[in-house]
This record gives structure tokens, C-alpha cells and sequence, in this order.
């Protein structure tokens, strides 16, 4: 975008596989005019507005209370069981939209990419960025209902960041892969929602790993996703952290998945206008 | 691949065999499904080699600073495909070209457009898409919206504006880039005929300060009044190159012997 009148640009096949970041920092401002743009219309245009974001978690906090803690009798670790599947929601909720929506936004805005030109990467990140605005409102929320019960805030809270960047990474790679594939195959739309819902099932969101049975803990450790999460409600509100090497795994897993995302993403990006 | 010579210092952009072809391959809306079954009934052993299609052929021309270029040609003649190159929206498949300065590209007017947002934020937005930066947009969103004509709505969402307000103000922002490469593809179809000239206007202020203009019309009038040098594609080629009432009169008698 600031560029000197006489730089020169050269298109030829493959010229642009270099110099990709540099260019989407000079489209920064762009990134932020997009996850402006749909935070706006979220909540302009919604009749509930700021409640929604509230009333969502507070239901589905509700509805696993119930089937998790009362129905399958799984314990809280000694905290109350709505702390534990609230502070589980947030950081799942958050990797779950991103994937959702990061892996919708190249097949949904069809206008934008076959009329102009602009790294792509900046879609699914605008989206990363926006979904943070509802992870903010929710910890808000999550410290009002700790309130209640008089839980305070672990001295680890601040290093939930991390297990959130983990998470992040893992979404953002996932967002990649799904983004790029669904643009050439439209079934992967289908897919999509059965990955999260599954991810959710097996992952430690409504529950928490520690109250699994032994035997199982292991393999829900497996999943990359279940470190973080774990891990997350653990920094906020002082249970149990996993074991290292499901850290290790999770962290490993996620750089993965944003690596090879991220370049079969770069693969793919040149043709995305032509298929679209 | 690289071009080795230098742009010389009079020149805004030189292509050097650009060309796009597709492969053909890649379809819309197959599906995993339909690629599986392919594999598995072996049936892409039986088939023939997808058909390759060239959009465009390979392509020589050299633009210089202040040359405003129209381009003419029936549909499927490679106009869109030679701008999206251009435009880096879609990738060459040999070639070159080479560029001098900032591209700004208006291949539709109001791109990135929302209808819940206002006419304010929509010009942000739009800015930023087509190459703005947040410091330009502040300093020319006066004369944006004034040009426009809509100063009175400009924080009402767009979706309350008339065509002719949504169109000018869309416009508007699109004539404010000060680039010094424009690429403008058929976006004066739209407007009402006053806004139209005025938009031409804009268009050819720019000779003052040797802006380089990539002008697509199917109006020649428009061309006309806007280009100083016209070429003609058909079928991906291109077939003439040079002076623009020579270049109109070959583009109609081409359109009228084959209607495509």
C-alpha cells in the first residue's frame, strides 16, 4: 500500500512466491478493516446484540452441567461443575469458530477474490482477530460467574495465553487446510461440522480430562487438541495441569498443522480465482 | 523467466510473452467424491489428457508513462483474463511483465461493499481493499464524498441508498486512487450519463500527472474519449495495436463479421 513511485513489479510464474509476508504487513491495515467490518455487521445488526455472545456459553454451560455432572456424574475436581465446562467452552469455542469460519471465508466472499488482489492469509486472520473480541466478552463473563461462587483466579491466569496461542495455531492451520481444500472440493463444507463436533466430544471441553478413567486418559491425551484445552482451565482456575508430553505433543502437533497448512494454503491461493 | 533488461526509464509496463492457459483440470464444484471415483474406477487412465485452453496467447507490449491503453475485443477475446494478470489476481503460465510504480485496479465498482455497513465505513474499507493507505483515505475522504454527492447520507448503512448513490459513491473512491498505473475494466457501465463525464473527466485528469491507464470498454465512445492507443484482442491474440480510431474501426468490424 506505501509504496515508492517507482518500484517495480514483476508477474511472471511463480514471482509470487516470494516476499509474502512483507506483503501482508503492508496490508495490515486491510486485516483490520476486515475484522472491523465483520464485527460490526455481528453486532449491529443482531437484535440481542452483546447478550448473544453471553447467552450462548451460558446455555451450553447449563445444558453440560447437567449431562456431564449430573446425568454421567463426572466430577468437578473440586471446583464447581459449571466453572469447569465454562472455562473449557471459551477456549474451545474460540478454535472452533476460527476453523468454522476461517475455513468458509475464501468459498463465502467469491466477489473479493476473483476482482482484486490481496494475500489471502489476511481472510482467515481478520476472522482470528474478530473471534477474539467474543473470547474477551466470554473471560468476562467466566470472572462474574467465578465471582459467584467465590472461585478466585489461579496466580497462572496470565499464562493462559499460551494453551489459547496453541489453540490458535492449531485453528489457523486447520482454517488453512479446510479453506483451501473446500474451494476446490465444495463436500468439504459437509465435513467441517463433523470435525468439530466430534473434536468437542473427544476433546476435555464439557468435562475435565483428570475425572476420565485412568485407562482412557491416555488416549484422550492422544488428541492435540486436548492439551490446551486442559491446559487453559487449568492456568485460569487452578486444577490440574495435563502431563508434559501431551503439552509437548499438542505444541508440536500445531506447528505442524500451521506449517503444512500454510503452504499447501500458499499452493493453492494462485488458482483460487480461476476455480472460484 | 526473469527478465533480464532493465525497464527502460520511459516505460510503465512491458510484457514480454505473457500468456494464460488452463489446464483444465481443475473444475468447479467437483467433488472428493468425484475424484475418488475417478481414481478408483481407473477411469483417468481411459480418459484423454484434459484440453488444454488458452485464455490468452503469448502477449508482447510495451506501455509507456502517461500512454492511456484501451482495450478492445468481443467476449471470451481475453480481455478480463489479460487484466487479472495484471492485477496478480490470477498467475501467468509463461512470461513476464513487468510493472513500474503503484497498481490500482477497479475490475468492479464497490468491491468488499457491505450493505449493513455505512456509507463511511464502506469507503474505508473499499480504500483499504484497492490499495489505500489508512493516512490517504483520511486525507481524500472529503473530496470522496463530496464527489459522490451523497454527503448527507455517508453514515447511513448503503443498503438504505438509491443504485445511483451506492454506484457514485462506489465510483467515487475508485477515482480517488492516485496510482500511477489505473486499471479500469467496464465499471462506467453503470451511472447515470452525467456522472458518467464526470468520471471520464477524473479518468483523463490524470495526463498531468503521466498516469499510465489500462482503459476495458465495450463502449467505444468511452474509449474514445479516454485513450490515446487502442489495442484489439480476439480469441487470446492480439490482432491490432496502435492508433485508436483505426483500433475502434477494426474491433467493430471484427465484432460485426463474427458476432461472439
Amino acid at each position: 500500500m506505501v509504496s515508492e513511485t517507482l518500484l517495480l513489479t514483476l508477474i511472471a510464474p511463480g514471482s509470487d512466491r516470494q516476499g509474502y509476508f512483507a506483503c501482508c504487513w503492508r496490508y495490515r491495515e486491510l486485516l483490520w478493516f476486515f475484522a472491523r467490518r465483520d464485527l460490526v455487521v455481528r453486532y449491529r445488526q443482531a437484535f440481542l446484540g452483546i447478550a448473544w455472545v453471553l447467552l450462548k456459553p451460558a446455555l451450553a454451560t447449563g445444558v453440560f452441567t447437567i449431562v456431564f455432572g449430573k446425568v454421567a456424574g463426572l466430577t468437578g475436581l473440586g471446583l464447581p461443575y459449571p466453572l469447569v465446562v465454562l472455562s473449557g467452552m471459551l477456549a474451545w469455542n474460540y478454535a472452533a469458530t476460527c476453523v468454522m469460519e476461517g475455513s468458509h471465508v475464501m468459498v463465502n466472499n467469491p466477489a473479493l477474490i476473483t476482482k482484486i488482489w490481496f494475500p489471502r492469509l489476511l481472510l482467515p486472520l481478520a476472522g482470528m482477530l474478530l473471534n477474539l473480541v467474543d473470547l474477551a466478552v466470554g473471560l468476562g463473563f467466566l470472572a462474574l460467574v467465578m465471582l459467584w461462587y467465590g472461585v478466585a483466579p489461579a496466580w497462572t491466569a496470565p499464562l493462559a495465553l499460551l494453551p489459547l496461542l496453541v489453540l490458535g495455531m492449531a485453528a489457523l492451520g486447520a482454517s488453512l487446510w479446510l479453506g483451501a481444500l473446500m474451494v476446490r472440493f465444495r463436500d468439504v463444507r459437509a465435513v467441517v461440522p463433523v470435525l468439530i463436533t466430534y473434536g468437542f466430544l473427544f476433546s476435555p471441553v464439557a468435562f475435565s480430562a483428570h475425572a476420565a478413567p485412568p485407562a482412557w486418559r491416555s488416549w484422550l491425551w492422544a488428541n492435540p487438541l486436548a492439551a490446551p484445552v486442559e491446559a487453559f482451565r487449568a492456568c485460569l482456575l487452578g486444577s490440574p495441569f495435563p502431563p508434559t508430553w501431551a503439552c509437548v505433543w499438542s505444541v508440536v502437533m500445531a506447528i505442524t498443522v500451521l506449517f503444512t497448512g500454510y503452504r499447501f494454503f500458499r499452493h493453492w491461493e494462485r488458482i483460487f480465482a480461476d476455480v472460484l | 523467466m526473469t527478465p533480464d533488461a532493465d525497464l527502460p526509464a520511459e516505460l510503465a509496463i512491458r510484457l514480454r510473452g505473457l500468456a494464460k492457459s488452463f489446464r483444465r483440470t481443475v473444475q468447479l464444484g467437483t467433488s472428493v467424491k468425484d475424484e475418488f471415483v475417478r481414481v478408483l474406477t481407473l477411469r483417468f487412465l481411459r480418459e484423454p489428457p484434459p484440453a488444454g485452453f488458452t485464455a490468452l496467447h503469448p502477449l508482447d507490449l510495451d506501455l509507456r508513462r502517461g500512454e492511456r491503453l484501451g482495450i478492445l475485443g468481443g467476449n471470451g477475446a481475453g480481455k478480463s483474463t489479460f487484466l487479472k494478470l495484471l492485477c496478480r489476481i490470477t498467475a501467468p503460465t509463461a512470461g513476464w511483465a513487468l510493472l513500474r510504480g503503484r497498481v490500482a485496479s477497479v475490475l468492479e465498482v464497490g468491491t468488499g461493499f457491505h450493505p449493513d455497513l455505512s456509507g463511511r465505513e464502506n469507503v474505508y474499507l473499499n480504500g483499504a481493499l484497492l490499495g489505500m493507505s489508512l493516512a490517504e483515505i483520511n486525507a481524500r475522504f472529503h473530496d470522496i464524498v463530496a464527489f459522490a454527492e451523497v454527503a448527507e447520507f455517508i453514515d447511513a448503512p448503503v443498503k438504505q441508498y438509491s443504485t445511483g448513490m451506492y454506484v457514485r459513491l462506489a465510483f467515487s473512491v475508485a477515482a480517488h486512487l492516485e496510482p500511477d498505473i489505473l486499471i479500469v475494466d467496464e465499471v462506467l457501465a453503470v451511472g447515470d450519463a452525467g456522472f458518467r463525464e464526470k468520471c471520464l473527466g477524473r479518468i483523463n485528469a490524470a495526463e498531468d500527472v503521466k498516469r499510465t491507464v489500462i482503459f476495458v470498454s465495450h463502449d467505444v465512445e468511452a474509449v474514445r474519449a479516454v485513450c490515446t492507443r487502442v489495442i484489439v484482442l480476439e480469441h487470446g491474440r492480439l490482432i491490432f495495436d496502435g492508433d485508436v480510431d483505426a483500433g475502434i474501426a477494426r474491433y467493430l468490424s471484427s465484432v460485426h463479421a463474427s458476432p461472439t
